[in-house]
């Protein structure tokens, strides 16, 4: 279990994150929304370890994330980075192999190289074994380092304990049918028992595909729970500001007076 | 969502990119250690005085056994006081400049950075020089037997100073800027350049006579305290290369992404700027400037073998050691007697190639 206790992040005088809570258990789809500013990627940091809260702790299977070393903790989660610059000549089978180069436990470069087909045809690309990465489309990058990350922590369990998939806003470069292919990657991920955390936009999807939904607005943690319990109009009124003109025009009908979140998970595929 | 299946996709043709670059990557070692050895043995063979094929096996019987009786007084002195280790210097700052400069480009994540383009060099120049400026203080037997290994960690405080300040000023949120990183290069290159300039205007003739080598760069004052001095510096970088090859694969996507990846960005950052200093600053205090070495041997390689720092970088350290023994046996050769600074051939060998390299694979090299 991968948990964050009343967490605070000052930079300067600003607080990114004011005494937040956060949980994510394995076998669920852990989704994280909210307005721009809201304090989303500083959450996600903390969680990944990248950063140190100002008060409070991140704690992984109850121990506290800054004291895991960096190769343990490389082998526990995988990170898919809102986007990746790359600039030398590097093939997409040698960045997918990165994924591969600390948390290999033990296993030679022989019996891994199935992992690097398999993890691009999990993202539709082993087509691409051979080429450049410099010459994809930013889509088609996205989709390198999603199979990058899930060599990383190929398997969801591991020794009784779980992995986790961090994804940071994955559907932002992605067409609709690849969109829906990283939330089911993503989906099975934890059907098989890992942990996915994401950072969304669409709430559709965030609805369609999660367990759990935590809302960020202002650095604060506003509501958490099932997408039926969270996702109201009420709440897109008053996180995202939302008048009732812009509601029906990005769902019509729905937005009635409805629960949205309601609408959306009855959509979930079984 | 498969658009392949698996069966297929072990099937499927391997393109000619990554079929050259496995075989490449396979022989590089070899053959540029062949390569090298070659130069080296030119290097010997080639100067004013002429010296027999037979005498420089004789000379490296010699240096290695000790057997006395196969050389003569003339080619003894020739081989071991002059071209030995002329040819030996060569080697260290050609494998120190190549190799740190494809380091520093996988530190900043970028081709273009280069220790002698971002203003390395010039802080480790500048500290050089106020090395020999201020130490005229010091006792006179003092700097007779010392000041030669005084000048290379001048230097390398001069470089670490110059890198470290260089990558606070460029990286920002763990991005690290291509235009930051070159206009900071030129404004701290210039500001070395300034002070470095002050401190030459009120220095004695004597002085003048060491601080204009600085800016020429050559490897005409070799001599065996000078290898001595710089072999520590060239030594720590050649033996940390296996080391840090795979953290720098990782550093190439990003900071964050390095770390998630498993690396101590924190220590690897810290190790790999100790290390660029000290073998730059130890090429600039044992050779002067010499530029392009440190990028363009990377870049050729990088083309050819690709970009993974297990094969790159112990191939850039053979490389560049041959290339400067080569371009110092053209310095030494084409006027004779008188001397080309070594800055001139390795310009006029890397400027083509580069800008050639440039043109051919615009698709590849994105900067």
């Amino acid at each position: 279990m991968l948990e964050a206790i009343n967490i605070t992040v000052h930079a300067g005088p600003k607080k990114l994150l004011r005494d937040v809570y956060f949980r994510s258990c394995p076998g669920e789809l852990t989704v994280i929304i909210g307005p721009n500013g809201a304090g989303k990627s500083t959450l996600l940091k903390c969680l990944t370890g990248d950063l140190t809260p100002t008060t409070g702790t991140v704690m992984l299977d109850g121990t506290s994330i800054l004291s895991v070393p960096a190769v343990e903790l490389a082998s526990r989660r995988a990170v898919l980075p809102q986007s990746s610059q790359l600039s030398f000549p590097f093939s997409v089978e040698e960045v997918v192999m990165l994924g591969l180069v600390s948390g290999t436990h033990g296993l030679s470069a022989k019996q891994l190289r199935p992992r690097v087909l398999e993890a691009l045809d999990r993202v539709g690309l082993s087509s691409y074994l051979h080429r450049y990465y410099q010459e994809l489309s930013g889509g088609e990058k996205q989709r390198v380092h999603l199979a990058r990350v899930l060599c990383q922590v190929w398997e969801p369990r591991q020794e009784g304990r779980a992995n986790y998939l961090f994804l940071d806003e994955p559907t932002a470069s992605l067409d609709l049918k690849h969109q829906i292919d990283v939330l089911e990657t993503g989906r099975k991920y934890a059907n098989e028992g890992g942990g996915v955390i994401a950072v969304l936009h669409d709430i559709d999807l965030a609805c369609v595909y999660a367990d759990k939904i935590f809302v960020l607005n202002h650095g604060n943690l506003v509501a958490h729970g099932t997408p039926q319990d969270v996702v109201t109009t009420d709440l897109l009124r008053s996180v995202y500001q939302l008048d009732d003109r812009m509601l029906e025009t990005k769902w019509g009908h729905l937005a009635k007076g409805q629960n949205l979140g309601k609408s959306w998970s009855e959509l979930r595929p079984s | 969502m498969s658009e392949m299946t698996l069966s297929e996709a072990f099937k499927s043709p391997v393109t000619h990119a990554r079929t050259s670059r496995e075989i490449c990557q396979h022989y590089a070692l070899r053959a540029l250690t062949a390569l090298l050895l070659v130069v080296c043995f030119v290097s010997l063979a080639v100067g004013p005085t002429e010296v027999s094929v037979s005498h420089i096996f004789g000379a490296i019987d010699y240096w290695l056994l000790g057997d006395e009786t196969a050389l003569t007084l003339r080619d003894k002195v020739v081989l071991m006081d002059i071209r030995m280790p002329r040819t030996l210097l060569g080697c260290l700052v050609g494998a120190s400049l190549a190799a740190s400069g494809a380091m520093m480009q996988g530190l900043f994540r970028n081709p273009l950075a280069d220790p002698g383009l971002v203003g390395v060099s010039s802080g480790a120049g500048l500290a050089a020089v106020c090395v020999i400026t201020l130490s005229s203080g010091l006792p006179a037997w003092f700097l007779d037997d010392y000041s030669v290994y005084l000048l290379p960690w001048g230097a390398f405080i001069g470089g670490a100073a110059t890198t470290a300040l260089l990558y606070k000023v460029a990286t920002r949120r763990g991005q690290t800027s291509i235009a930051t990183m070159l206009l900071a290069g030129i404004a701290l290159g210039a500001l070395a350049g300034a002070v470095t300039g002050f401190l030459v205007f009120g220095s004695t003739d004597e002085e003048l006579r060491d601080l204009t080598f600085w800016g020429m760069g050559g490897l005409g004052s070799s001599t065996w305290p000078r290898v001595w001095s710089t072999l520590p510096f060239a030594l720590a970088v050649l033996i940390s290369l296996p080391f840090i090859a795979k953290g720098l694969n990782a550093f190439l996507l990003g900071e964050a992404e390095a770390f998630h990846l498993g690396f101590n960005t924190q220590h690897l950052k810290r190790l790999i700027i100790i290390l660029v200093a000290g073998a730059t600053g130890a090429s600039v205090a044992a050779a002067g400037a010499i530029g392009f070495v440190g990028i363009v041997v990377p870049h050729v390689l990088r083309l050819v073998i690709g970009p993974d720092h297990r094969f790159l970088l112990p191939s850039c350290a053979l490389l560049g050691a041959s290339l400067l023994v080569a371009a110092d046996v053209v310095a030494r050769t084409v006027v004779a007697p008188a001397e080309l600074p070594i800055g001139i051939i390795t310009a006029v060998i890397g400027a083509p190639v580069f800008l050639s390299i440039l043109l051919g694979r615009k698709n590849q090299v994105q900067l």
